[in-house]
């Protein structure tokens, strides 16, 4: 007994793995010893239930395996070099196929949502040619003011819009002219700003000035509202 | 160097009459039922062009294949297998019995006692047994699909066979 093999080593031998000078040596121990011969015939029995009742592929059977394969892949003739593309292409043709009904509920959103949003500016903008009219009421400072006559008197930007004529005043030396002196032309009380350096003025709520806003005429001795700010 | 695309229409075709039959085989034995075993092999074919694979040649394609579908395979087995369990369970039904003559009857108890006594190994050494005998391939195959040595396998594909052994006996001597 001592004598047998290791019994793995029959496990290979069956299987074909024992080469050549070992092989014969196996061989001729299995026919003298019949404790491995048992061994190995328990492999084969052991191989012969394992393999019997196998459904073998015929060749009919692998073509049309293979056909059905193909038709689980889809475009698989047309596959491309790039598979990943190719799918998420796929997802995204798949993604775009929206219902009808559901087509036109978007399309319908996409319709009301721009004129809802108008809608709700148009206000905006009424306001915002209201308040530009206010400023014109307010500060008529358009080429009409272009000179002034002390008589005219100015208390704050509640009066109405006048027309100034420019008599009187030669604006070719002027440089500039600023509110001080506006205060002291158009002041109904002509001692009331005769000694001011500055003049404060409280500012309606819907303006906007810039710090530059003592200069309130420029070469052309014009007033030139800069999007709701004056220069 | 010639290379096989799974992309490529041609390699395609080789690589699936070269591998069909095997995979077919081992999933079969693994998952139990034909319809289960082609789907398995359709399954690993269809990943294999998913996943734009390149093999250096068709052994390369057929190792990784059948590792593949012996995964997938083993899932499903695993997955039916709980799915009878509680269906046996909540029925308490037994399992159908083979009707054909006695002959055919013993012939197939002895086959049908050796493939339930497979089902009773570990895994590791019935994958192994199961690769040699359905994958037909030679240990330092087997040795690369599953990533182990050909010495493991060697050994594994050994105990395989002591522990049926073993298993058959017993049920000899219970089962007159």
């Amino acid at each position: 007994m001592s004598t047998c093999p290791d019994p793995d080593l029959f496990s290979a031998y069956f299987d074909g793995e024992v080469p050549s000078p070992w092989k014969e040596k196996l061989e001729s121990h299995l026919s003298s010893c019949p404790e491995c011969k048992k061994r190995t015939t328990q492999y084969a029995r052991i191989r012969k239930g394992l393999i019997s009742n196998q459904p073998e592929l015929t060749t009919d059977r692998l073509e049309a395996s293979y056909s059905q394969l193909v038709a689980r892949m889809g475009n698989r003739p047309q596959v491309s070099r790039n598979e990943g593309i190719g799918r998420y292409a796929q997802w995204f043709r798949a993604s775009v196929n929206i219902p009808l009904p559901a087509a036109a509920a978007i399309l319908l959103v996409a319709v009301m949502i721009p004129t809802l949003l108008a809608r709700n500016s148009a206000p905006n903008q009424g306001s915002y040619q209201l308040a530009s009219a206010n400023q014109q009421a307010l500060y008529p400072f358009g080429n009409d003011v272009r000179a002034l006559e002390s008589s005219v008197p100015v208390y704050g930007p509640e009066l109405p819009a006048l027309n100034v004529s420019d008599s009187g005043v030669n604006h070719r030396d002027r440089r500039a002219f600023t509110m001080v002196e506006y205060a002291r032309h158009f002041a109904a009380d002509n001692d009331l700003f005769r000694d001011a350096e500055i003049v404060i003025i409280k500012l309606p709520d819907l303006t906007n000035f810039s710090n530059s806003g003592n200069q309130i005429v420029d070469e052309s001795d014009s007033l030139i509202p800069v999007s709701n700010s004056y220069r | 160097m010639l290379t096989l695309r799974a992309n490529d229409d041609a390699d395609f075709r080789q690589i699936y009459t070269a591998t069909m039959p095997v995979l077919f085989k081992i999933a079969y034995r693994i998952a139990g039922t034909e319809e289960a075993a082609e789907d398995l092999c359709h399954d690993a074919l269809i990943k294999m062009t998913e996943k734009d694979m390149q093999f250096p040649s068709i052994n390369d394609a057929k190792y990784w294949l059948i590792r593949v579908v012996k995964n997938a395979s083993l899932n499903y087995a695993k997955r039916k297998g709980r799915e009878r369990r509680a269906y046996e369970r909540a029925l308490k039904e037994d399992r159908r019995t083979i009707d054909s003559g006695e002959t055919e009857l013993l012939k197939s108890d002895s086959v049908r006692r050796v493939q339930s006594a497979l089902e009773k190994l570990p895994e590791n050494l019935k994958v192994v047994l199961q690769l040699k005998e359905y994958g037909e391939l030679n240990y330092k195959e087997i040795g690369r699909v599953l990533g182990i040595t050909e010495g493991n396998v060697k050994v594994r594909v050994f105990r395989a066979r002591e522990q049926l052994s073993r298993l058959i006996g017993v049920d000899d001597v219970y089962m007159p």
